[in-house]
């Protein structure tokens, strides 16, 4: 005990000051630095507001291995968009009381700030997301990637997707049967 | 986050396919990500945002992956008819009453028994198919209901339903004046209520 005791005041005094500053650094897995306010991250992010409360945050950069620089970029703007817009107060929920997630529509700044994404940004950022712990975040990602499914066929959706059908033809004559209803009778 | 790994293994087991060309950053906007890898737990998430009968329609039929997630993600389809927007633009489908009224049965049997929530278009067979198959059903409303007005079935029904917590009838017939002799017994039926509307057709419907 006596041995750590030392090193326990170092570490001590790191966190402290690491406490006064009021933004935290953050290292993509490319080893690119972004800087966000830790207020907004730890607000936004589970995981960041651990580390935070934790001390594991690294004044040269804390490691976040499993996040590519443009996915991090992403993640840093929203917290600092966050930061600076005023909440309204719209919610949507159905004539029936008791849903059990109400969906806060996307501010306008949100719905901007998914809408400008490519593909495959949005597909980093959402796993992101995840992986940060970031409910709302991950709430209108999600929103978003449901938005370009709606109404579309299996077709189109692979097409926007960029995904292969990995059917056989019986397989899918299956799954028609079982949704034959669904259908016009040709 | 098990992406990138998953992706480039996939790749290598194509033996004949051409080695994907590399990434600039002039084609970063096309789709490169294969989304059949989006992990089971995200694609969730977007489900329940979509609603149980686009998943069916359109999305579940895109990849084997996919279907996966909505078959065995029994949360999706433990409310089902809520929320269900914008069926009316599925080009190629049935009117959205029709495709509801269809495809409510597949998806509460998908539920295994765990539906809790029930709000669509029924009759009296559909509502014996609910006691069946989502006896579990916490808030339950019926647009259209017909009884015949007789209600035994209707109230029969009901007492089976014995987790009930919310409940709104939508009747298709008129009735002038309020009916308080259904009110009790629909109250004396579900026990555990604790809110009821009933609805009946004003002469403005039609």
């Amino acid at each position: 005990m006596e041995v750590d005791k030392g090193k326990g005041e170092a570490e001590e005094t790191r966190k402290v000051a690491e406490a006064d500053r009021d933004t935290v650094t953050l290292k993509s897995s490319d080893g690119k630095l972004f800087e966000v306010s830790k207020e907004a991250a730890a607000r936004l992010s589970t995981v960041l507001a651990g580390m935070i409360a934790g001390g594991s945050i690294d004044d040269n950069g804390t490691d976040l291995k499993q996040i590519g620089s443009e996915a991090l970029e992403n993640v840093v703007d929203y917290c600092n968009k966050h930061a600076n817009s005023i909440p309204s107060a719209a919610l949507i929920s159905s004539s029936i009381s008791f849903n059990t997630a109400p969906f806060k529509e996307p501010e306008e700044w949100e719905r901007k700030f998914v809408d400008r994404l490519s593909h495959d940004a949005l597909f980093d950022l959402v796993e992101a997301a995840n992986f940060l712990g970031m409910e709302r975040l991950l709430d209108v990602t999600c929103h978003k990637i449901s938005e370009m499914m709606k109404g579309k066929s299996p077709d189109q959706i692979r097409e926007v997707f960029n995904i292969k059908n990995d059917y056989t033809k019986e397989e899918l004559e299956e799954i028609r049967q079982e949704l034959a209803w669904a259908f016009y009778d040709d | 986050m098990s992406s990138p790994f998953v992706s480039s293994r996939r790749r290598d087991r194509g033996r004949t396919a051409p080695p994907p060309p590399p990434r600039s950053p002039a084609k970063r906007t096309l789709a490169v990500r294969d989304w059949a890898e989006l992990p089971s737990d995200i694609l969730l998430d977007v489900f329940l945002h979509l609603g149980p009968l686009e998943v069916m329609l359109g999305a579940e039929q895109a990849c084997k992956p996919w279907r996966r997630v909505a078959l065995e993600e029994l949360t999706l389809w433990g409310r089902v008819g809520l929320d269900e927007r914008g069926c009316g633009d599925l080009r190629g489908r049935r009117y959205l009453c029709d495709v509801t009224g269809n495809m409510w049965r597949v998806a509460v049997d998908r539920a295994k028994g765990q539906c809790e929530a029930f709000k669509g278009c029924c009759n009296d067979e559909d509502l014996l198919h609910l006691v069946e198959r989502a006896p579990s059903l916490k808030s339950l409303s019926m647009k259209h209901y017909s009884d015949h007005q007789t209600g035994e079935d209707l109230l029969d029904a009901l007492k089976k339903l014995t987790l009930l917590k919310e409940l709104e009838i939508d009747f298709n017939y008129y009735r002038i004046g309020s009916d308080d002799t259904m009110l009790q017994s629909i109250c004396k039926a579900c026990p555990r209520l604790e809110e009821l509307v009933l609805m009946y057709l004003s002469a403005f419907d039609r």
